[in-house]
């Protein structure tokens, strides 16, 4: 009987919370198929177990040491770091899902597309090997097309998830595109592999010998997970899917599957292209420029308040997008910093979006309209509603004592530090306009009301505990950031 | 037991939340039980902590942790224990325990009694907290949570117009010595680098406070003088004591709290904090005490004449804080503080006395009380403790401090301030026996407001008891007696400023001038044998000069509230037709180019892909142009 243990640590250590999460996926989609029940949101529980499972291996393992399983997939800082956010937000995203599903009537086979959907964020995230990263991301991809349009008596969900799936498929096809001349180039598909092999001798870098293909193969990754992130001008999808969508899917949608392709894009950039010899990460500054500013603009007249959340989705992906822009070969002492501030926005983004995206839903529901008038004396209606959309607000707008501050303002030091001011101006510009509309929901739920059937809200148990959880997420994150930053430089 | 000196504030800021959650419709009962249970037990802890420190010094320390990095700078919160703080803990919560007992008595019937006991427990909280603060930055935010709480219980009968300018103008006038105190925090933690206490100080005793436009000893001056403005601001000190007189229109148990007993003694607590860095600088010292020994003189100068009871008090209040500020100033540290301590017991006293009165008459006129001892006697003899206490009569406990501090400013060789000193001490006896005698000796001078004048029940009674046994014993915690034991207790905290020796001449002078002022209020409202209005004629301007404030209002309100009417009718019209119309163009633009954007949100998934693949196309161009290797 050989000994297995020597092989089974580093896989349980590197694979455990995707292992854990596929072996869910398998068994909930089993029973969903088996039992013929009209009621299954027992599903919902079943497959929270199996994230709550995932959370435990990759908090017993958090501080593991790093190494890589078959040279495909490792457990550095960042795949712990984004493993376990991808982990919080799904359980956040199948809280959600519970309580959508007792009032809307969904198909129960999203249970399990969510699972094997995060199992392909969860790769994404871990994964040094291109082949693999594809699979995570198409994986990701394929369940998410048909999550959005799960609705399918709904045709505004259905044109939604078609235009995802035209759009995805064409950034999904430009992607592909761009890793094959890495491939092409360099002749193997493993990152680590990639990344010693350019750093071997200087001048074996990619860029220094074909300087033309590289960055060409740079734009068109850059621009394929751009379709994913819906940074502008890809952006064009997110109104319409986020709005055709079961709410908790557009959470998802905006905030598990974005994590999970900055993940990506931040394992390509630092591998692949970080030890090129020239800076074209300028690039990205342009998408995140576009970004900001559309994004923010063309929210402020949207009176749908999805549609508004998708645009400020956009404009959020073009913040978290600047300290991409600024890795390079001469400030590698900054490059922790730089992966600290992504990573602490995206957190702090999660818990503002999933909560703002949670309470737009109990309200629209409650009030069978999703214009942001449904707002109007929301004060009156539910004081707790009213508190925590406010907190998520200004967590959003970049408030101080809110995550959403701290995230920026760590963005914004970076951008000070590294000499790139302008980007950090910009932000902060942006963040003004940004103020317009996020004021303008505040001002709606504490205006009174002039309608007549001012019911109280009521939202289940399942719901005031998600809620809970994003203010709370919210509020740390503000008040001692330490924590967050604290795990981070454990790992580093 | 100092691990856990936390609990301190914890224990009313629960209190707060607590009755946040009841409501403001939660019975009075239960309100006033959960504040003052709370608050005792926040008691007991500080009286443990207090005791612990002092058997073993070397638990005296800052509690903190990492918060969060600025830049290369880290920034922590936490809390720290010495024995200047161990002290104002215990007289802190002490006074409030016994303010909040009082108080069910006092806002009995009070449609918003409950919101009044909220505004209170926060700003119990925010009092301790400030105390226990380790570094400047935690302290400010504090600092301006009492401002906060002050501002809400002076203003709470909002419905008052007097009440709700008061609250105005206290929060105004305060808000202008906290501008200096920021700016003083904020030059220190440039030249040092950090915010807490111990590492500034340490950094100015070692001549390391630096900053590139400014001398080292400057700086160190600069800032302990910005600091001094914002205690200035708090303590009510000449020229910014404006405000407190006027904040006598809140409620009397918030006088007597916030007023008189607690936040205004933050500024004397600042200095005394930040003393190191006072000492440091002669030039410093030097002012606070001349803006002290002034305060002590003008205060009792305007008391002497006032008419309404509680406006006497405040005047002595600003009076009092003065000696203390100048026994900082002449380096008596432990005198200044153990002036706190008896000031806060005999001060809260006076002014819940007077609470009493009030409560009993409803008019703060002097003249239209009198002859109150049959009515009130409990009220009568524990005001005259707090008197005594007041005047510096042997043994109360205002005579051991007062009197350390005026020989200490003898000894130091600051003869003009000990003159100062010393004639205040005359006004002091004769204003605060002009209160007695004209309130609760000889005949009743309004029969009607007399006939139902009757005492608030034991809830007024016993803090009333129990102060007044404190005001008169608690000066034996600071006498030759038990070998200057509060002197020792402070002086732990390492080299804080200079010991003096006890001076039994000057005692025995210092009583007889007391003594001489409470002779010249006999005689004038005890046993007239002087009409007062005929020697107030004989003084004619003198009189009314005292009457009316030295004018302080007035020539504010001339050259400070009337420049800014002209400044701001001027920066109205700036802001009206410059900046706003800017503003509100930059708005539409904006706001246009988004409805046009909008527009391009066409629906058409064609479209879209479209502008995709042109802005693909475009980024594509760009990166190749700047590459320079296809074209």
């Amino acid at each position: 009987m050989p000994n297995l243990d020597a092989l089974h640590q580093p896989y349980w250590s590197a694979m455990g919370p995707m292992i854990t999460l596929t072996v869910a996926a398998f068994v909930v989609m089993i029973l969903e198929f088996v039992f013929k029940s009209e009621d299954k949101r027992w599903l919902h529980g079943l497959s929270m177990l199996g994230v709550v499972a995932a959370l435990v291996v990759a908090i017993w393992h958090f501080y593991a040491k790093p190494q890589a399983v078959l040279a495909t997939v490792q457990n550095d800082i960042i795949a712990t770091m984004f493993t376990l956010l991808i982990l919080i937000t799904a359980l956040l995203v199948f809280l959600f899902t519970y309580d959508y599903a007792a009032q809307v009537k969904v198909a129960s086979e999203h249970t399990y597309l969510i699972l094997f959907a995060v199992v392909g964020a969860l790769a994404m995230v871990s994964s040094v090997d291109m082949v693999t990263l594809y699979v995570g991301l198409e994986l990701l991809s394929v369940s998410s097309y048909i999550l959005a349009a799960l609705r399918t008596k709904s045709t505004r969900s259905v044109e939604g998830g078609i235009k995802y799936l035209l759009m995805g498929s064409i950034g999904s096809a430009v992607l592909l595109y761009g890793l094959s001349f890495i491939y092409g180039l360099s002749g193997t598909t493993n990152l680590g592999e990639l990344f010693s092999k350019q750093t071997l001798t200087s001048g074996a870098s990619l860029f220094a010998q074909y300087p033309a293909v590289t960055v060409l193969a740079f734009v068109l990754i850059l621009g394929g997970l751009g379709f994913k992130l819906s940074l502008v001008p890809f952006h064009m999808w997110t109104p319409d899917t986020y709005d055709g969508a079961p709410t908790p899917i557009s959470a998802f949608l905006s905030t598990l599957s974005k994590t999970a392709v900055f993940g990506m894009l931040l394992r390509m950039m630092l591998y692949v292209f970080s030890v090129s010899g020239s800076n074209m990460f300028y690039l990205a500054s342009l998408l995140a420029v576009a970004s900001m500013l559309v994004g923010n603009l063309i929210a402020l007249p949207q009176r749908n308040m999805k549609r508004l959340l998708a645009f400020s989705s956009v404009a959020q992906a073009g913040y978290v997008l600047i300290p991409f822009t600024m890795f390079n070969e001469n400030n590698v002492v900054d490059w922790t910093s730089l992966v600290n501030s992504i990573t602490f926005y995206l957190f702090a983004y999660t818990f503002t979006t999933v909560g703002a995206f949670a309470i737009v839903h109990v309200v629209s529901h409650a009030r069978n309209s999703g214009d942001s008038d449904a707002l109007l004396g929301l004060y009156q209606r539910s004081p707790w509603l009213a508190g925590a959309l406010t907190i998520f607000l200004l967590g959003l707008a970049g408030m101080p004592l809110t995550a959403g501050f701290v995230g920026k303002f760590y963005i914004f030091a970076d951008t000070i530090h590294l000499h790139q001011a302008w980007l950090g101006v910009l932000l902060f510009l942006t963040s003004v306009v940004s103020f317009f509309y996020y004021f303008g929901w505040i001002r709606k739920i504490y205006q009174k009301s002039e309608a007549k059937d001012s019911v109280l809200i009521r939202p289940s148990g399942i719901m005031n505990t998600l809620l809970g959880l994003c203010v709370l997420g919210t509020l740390i994150l503000g008040v001692v950031p330490a924590t967050l930053l604290h795990a981070l430089a454990k790992l580093a | 037991m100092v691990a856990y000196a936390w609990l301190v504030p914890l224990l009313p800021l629960v209190a707060y939340i607590f009755l946040l959650c009841l409501g403001r419709r939660a019975p009075e009962g239960i309100v006033t039980g959960v504040s003052v249970v709370l608050t005792f037990l926040s008691f007991l802890v500080s009286v443990a902590v207090f005791r612990a420190v002092g058997s073993n010094p070397d638990q005296v320390a800052a509690y903190t942790f990492h918060w969060l990095t600025v830049g290369s700078r880290s920034i922590s919160v936490g809390f720290e224990v010495t024995h200047l703080n161990a002290l104002m803990l215990v007289v802190v919560t002490l006074v409030s325990t016994l303010v909040l007992l009082f108080s069910k008595g006092y806002m009995h019937h009070d449609d918003r009694f409950a919101v009044f006991y909220q505004y209170l427990n926060l700003f119990v909280f925010s009092m301790l907290a400030l105390v226990i603060s380790p570094n400047f930055l935690q302290l400010y935010i504090f600092w301006e949570m009492v401002g906060l709480c002050s501002y809400l219980l002076v203003g709470f009968w909002y419905f008052k117009p007097e009440a709700a300018l008061a609250a105005k103008k206290s929060f105004i006038v305060t808000r202008i010595g906290d501008v200096g105190l920021f700016a003083g925090i904020i030059l220190l933690f440039l030249a040092s680098g950090s915010f807490d206490y111990n590492t500034i100080f340490v950094a100015a005793a070692a001549h390391k406070l630096t900053l590139g436009w400014i001398s080292g000893q400057a700086l160190v001056t600069l800032t302990a003088i910005l600091i001094f403005v914002g205690a200035i601001g708090k303590s009510a000190q000449f020229p910014l004591h404006v405000w407190l007189p006027d904040a006598m229109e809140g409620p009397t148990p918030v006088s007597a709290l916030i007023h008189a007993a607690t936040m205004v003694a933050a500024g004397v607590y600042l200095v005394a904090r930040a003393y190191p860095l006072f000492q440091a600088s002669p030039a410093a010292l030097t002012t606070v005490a001349w803006i002290g020994g002034i305060t002590a003189l003008l205060g009792a100068l305007i008391a002497l004449t006032q008419r309404d009871i509680k406006r006497v008090i405040a005047y002595s209040t600003i009076s009092q804080l003065g000696y203390m500020m100048m026994a900082l100033g002449v380096g008596a540290y432990a005198y200044g503080v153990f002036h706190l301590m008896t000031h806060a017991f005999f001060k809260a006293l006076l002014f819940l006395a007077a609470g009493s009165v009030i409560h009993a008459v409803h008019t703060q006129d002097l003249f239209e009380m009198g002859g109150l001892h049959k009515k009130l006697p409990l009220t009568t003899w524990t005001f005259l403790a707090g008197a005594l206490a007041l005047a510096g009569i042997v043994p109360f406990a205002g005579f051991w401090s007062k009197d350390d501090i005026m020989s200490a400013t003898l000894q130091s060789g600051h003869t003009v301030l000990y003159v100062f000193a010393l004639v205040a001490a005359f006004c002091t006896a004769f204003y605060i026996f002009r209160v007695f005698f004209l309130t609760f000796t000889g005949e009743p001078r309004n029969p009607a407001k007399y006939e139902n004048a009757h005492e608030g029940g034991w809830v007024m009674n016993l803090p009333l008891v129990v102060l007044a046994v404190l005001a008169t014993v608690g000066g034996f915690f600071n006498t030759p007696l038990n070998g200057n034991g509060l002197e020792k207790y402070l002086l732990a905290d390492g080299a804080v400023g200079v010991t003096y020796s006890e001076n039994v001449p000057l005692m025995a002078l210092s009583v007889v001038i007391a003594l001489l002022g409470i002779l010249l209020a006999a005689i004038l409202y005890w046993r007239p044998l002087v009409k007062p209005e005929r020697l107030a004629r004989g003084f004619g301007f003198l009189y009314q000069l005292s009457y009316r404030k030295f004018f302080f209002d007035e020539i504010y309100g001339a050259v400070v509230v009337g420049g800014g009417k002209v400044m701001a009718a001027i920066v109205d019209g700036v802001d009206r037709y410059i900046v706003d119309a800017i503003v509100k163009l930059v708005g539409r633009v904006v706001y246009y180019l988004g409805l046009g954007l909008k527009y391009t949100q066409t629906g058409q998934v064609q479209t879209y892909g479209v502008v995709a693949g042109f802005g693909l196309f475009i980024i594509l161009a760009i990166a190749m142009y700047r590459v320079g290797g296809v074209f």
